[in-house]
């Protein structure tokens, strides 16, 4: 009772005991998978070994995984393809949303209809999204059927036209996202500001290169990197649509990840992998956000 | 320099009519202040001329040319925003050059602009600095010159002044006047503040409910309100108005104020005219400078008899708040001898004050 009182009437402590059950359930499901997974890491430790994973030491690699990584083909072609994604899906995201963004600044009559309408896609399931786009893109499906192409003209299942089938649907499924970040970021430019420019003289398309577009620089940033993470990560579109095939040629490096944990069971490789891309994204975030900052300063 | 017409122009927002049937001219040349509370639809009549919104019905030409189908860009016209709407993104040297700029000027001649209108408006030290780092003072100076150095046809003004501190807003008033002369553009400047259009416009268009009340010099406005509402509202200090009915006669009429105080006057022509007529509720309306303080009647004028309740002082002027009654009458105290308590005179002219019809506000005599 007394500790509690005193406690009670010691501030600083009492914030502790308030934090205390965030702080260990962050501790069960950051710190220790993290620890674990550096742990596994530099292990050569498989579920198949028969050892429990903490006596993995037993089996121990050091850096011999991440030596593997290095001249490991699968690894890098998953991140050429991932990359190759990120860099067709998110730019074309971009450009679409922030035209659509523009549209929207104007009143007009159904711009909440249309903005609702808008905004669906980004909230169906991505699995379902995959499921859709799997059957859209059919041989006999409705795109072939649209553009009049023969029911032999495979999308799904070519070596060339598998990959923009899942830049098109990420594309369908994110530009929604790009769409209300750079329309909140646009509507915080001061109209008056916008006005100011044209009575100055400013062409549309002058104003929106001089004045907003720079003003948006920092919303911009965000939905880039935020974009650009997310994207890196794809894997249930690809996954339903095309399992990463035909042979690996949709296979980016989360679907790389999931074949290898649960058909190769690699998991002491699979962590090391994973470790390593938490890396060069956690790199290609702070650097993003760090050029946020010095634009705001 | 252009001038500007606007015929028969109205402007409704959903349901509400911001703007009703305006006819207004404006010369070439001219520095007219449109003139009104707020809300009275002066803000959206200068948004209509610079482009910023359409007539619902009616037209507004410049230079005897058709706006309506005039883009805002082509229009040539200087806006000078209430808040200044400055790129504070950019430098002030950016902001000065955006209209040169995007006209296409060659980098030289907008050099030489831009050094030219900062030297003008005693900013050429910020040039390099970012906009946003100026103080308001500065801002309006550079949301001013930013419009001057496009050199505009028309230089639209909404309230330019108001944010800004009392001793920089006189130095304003005069500095905008100087730089009307030196452009010779033709100026619509927006206000509230009746002093700001006194003393800077050669017309001013007083507004209110989107009528446009009366237009003129402003001493003709003063001298000569056509209405309750522009007596009132030009003037400083206030008008008195006091409210009753007038009884004309042919020889002399009485104003009998809803407090039973009794003004009796001789009969000019327009009451003459009105002598048939009972009884007619009516306002009369006395400005503080015509009525003199005095111990003695005065046989020519108009006597009123009070005791001076409150002395307030307004910079070199004492206001002398004097009770007639159970009216309180507000004088300006000329002599600066006035005490509280005292008991006066209070004297004017039977051609110095107004009276106003009670049913529209329109002006009597």
């Amino acid at each position: 009772m007394n500790t509690l009182r005193k406690i009670g009437n010691d501030s600083e402590a009492l914030g502790k005991l308030f934090v205390l059950p965030t702080i260990i359930l962050l501790i069960f499901i950051v710190v220790f998978p993290f620890f674990m997974q550096v742990y596994l890491s530099i292990t050569y430790w498989t579920p198949l070994d028969g050892i429990p994973w903490y006596q993995a030491y037993e089996v121990v690699a050091w850096h011999d995984q991440y030596l593997y990584i290095l001249e490991d083909d699968r690894v890098w072609g998953a991140l050429w393809r991932t990359m190759l994604i990120v860099f067709f899906a998110v730019p074309i995201q971009f450009l679409l949303g922030m035209g659509l963004a523009y549209l929207f600044i104007d009143k007009f009559p159904g711009r909440k209809i249309f903005y609702s309408i808008m905004l669906t896609p980004m909230m169906v399931v991505p699995a379902v999204v995959g499921l859709m786009f799997y059957l859209l893109f059919q041989g006999t499906g409705p795109v072939n059927d649209h553009i009049g192409l023969p029911s032999d003209f495979s999308w799904l299942t070519d070596v060339n036209r598998a990959m923009i089938t899942i830049i098109v649907a990420d594309v369908w499924q994110w530009t929604p996202l790009m769409f209300l970040i750079l329309l909140s970021g646009m509507l915080g430019v001061p109209n008056d500001q916008i006005l100011a420019a044209k009575i100055l003289g400013g062409s549309d398309l002058q104003n929106f290169f001089k004045i907003i577009l720079p003003r948006m620089k920092g919303v911009i940033v965000i939905a880039i990197v935020l974009r650009v993470v997310e994207c890196f990560k794809i894997f249930d579109l690809n996954f339903i649509m095309t399992k990463g095939g035909p042979g690996v040629e949709t296979e980016t490096i989360s679907v790389f990840l999931y074949k290898l944990t649960f058909g190769e069971f690699e998991w002491s490789y699979v962590a090391a992998i994973g470790l390593t891309v938490l890396i060069v994204l956690s790199i290609i975030a702070a650097k993003g956000l760090a050029y946020f900052a010095k634009q705001e300063s | 320099m252009s001038d500007i017409h606007l015929i028969k122009v109205s402007k409704f927002f959903d349901n509400f009519q911001a703007v009703k049937n305006l006819d207004l001219e404006i010369g070439n040349g001219e520095f007219v202040a449109l003139l009104g509370p707020s809300g009275c639809g002066k803000t959206t009549t200068m948004n209509m001329i610079a482009g910023l919104e359409h007539p619902t019905s009616g037209n507004i030409l410049i230079d005897s040319k058709d706006t309506s189908s005039i883009r805002i860009q082509d229009r040539n016209i200087g806006f000078v925003f209430q808040n200044y709407a400055i790129f504070t993104h950019l430098t002030v040297y950016k902001n000065l050059s955006y209209g040169l700029e995007v006209q296409g000027y060659d980098k030289a001649s907008i050099d030489d602009k831009v050094q030219k209108m900062a030297k003008r408006m005693s900013i050429s030290h910020r040039l390099d600095q970012p906009a946003a780092s100026l103080s308001v003072n500065e801002l309006q100076k550079l949301a001013i010159g930013r419009s001057a150095i496009v050199e505009p046809k028309i230089f639209l003004l909404d309230e330019p002044l108001s944010n800004l501190d009392a001793s920089f807003r006189a130095y304003m008033r005069s500095e905008l006047k100087l730089l009307q002369r030196e452009f010779g553009q033709t100026m619509v400047y927006v206000t509230h503040d009746q002093i700001e259009a006194m003393s800077l416009a050669d017309k001013i268009a007083i507004m209110n409910e989107g009528s446009l009340i009366q237009y003129g010099p402003p001493l003709e406005v003063y001298n000569n309100p056509n209405s309750k509402f522009v007596s009132y509202f030009v003037g400083s200090p206030k008008i008195n108005l006091l409210e009753g009915h007038l009884i004309p006669n042919s020889d002399s009429s009485s104003f009998v104020t809803n407090k039973d105080l009794a003004i009796s006057f001789p009969s000019n022509e327009k009451l003459k005219q009105l002598s048939n007529s009972e009884k007619l509720g009516a306002s009369i309306g006395i400005r503080p400078q015509n009525i003199k303080l005095s111990s003695k009647e005065s046989d020519k004028d108009i006597n009123l008899r009070g005791q001076i309740k409150i002395i307030e002082r307004i910079g070199a002027k004492r206001l002398a708040h004097v009770q007639v009654d159970n009216h309180m009458i507000t004088c300006i105290d000329d002599s600066g001898t006035a005490s509280q308590h005292e008991n006066v005179i209070m004297t004017f002219s039977p051609e110095s004050f107004f009276l106003f019809s009670e049913e529209n506000g329109n002006r009597l005599i």
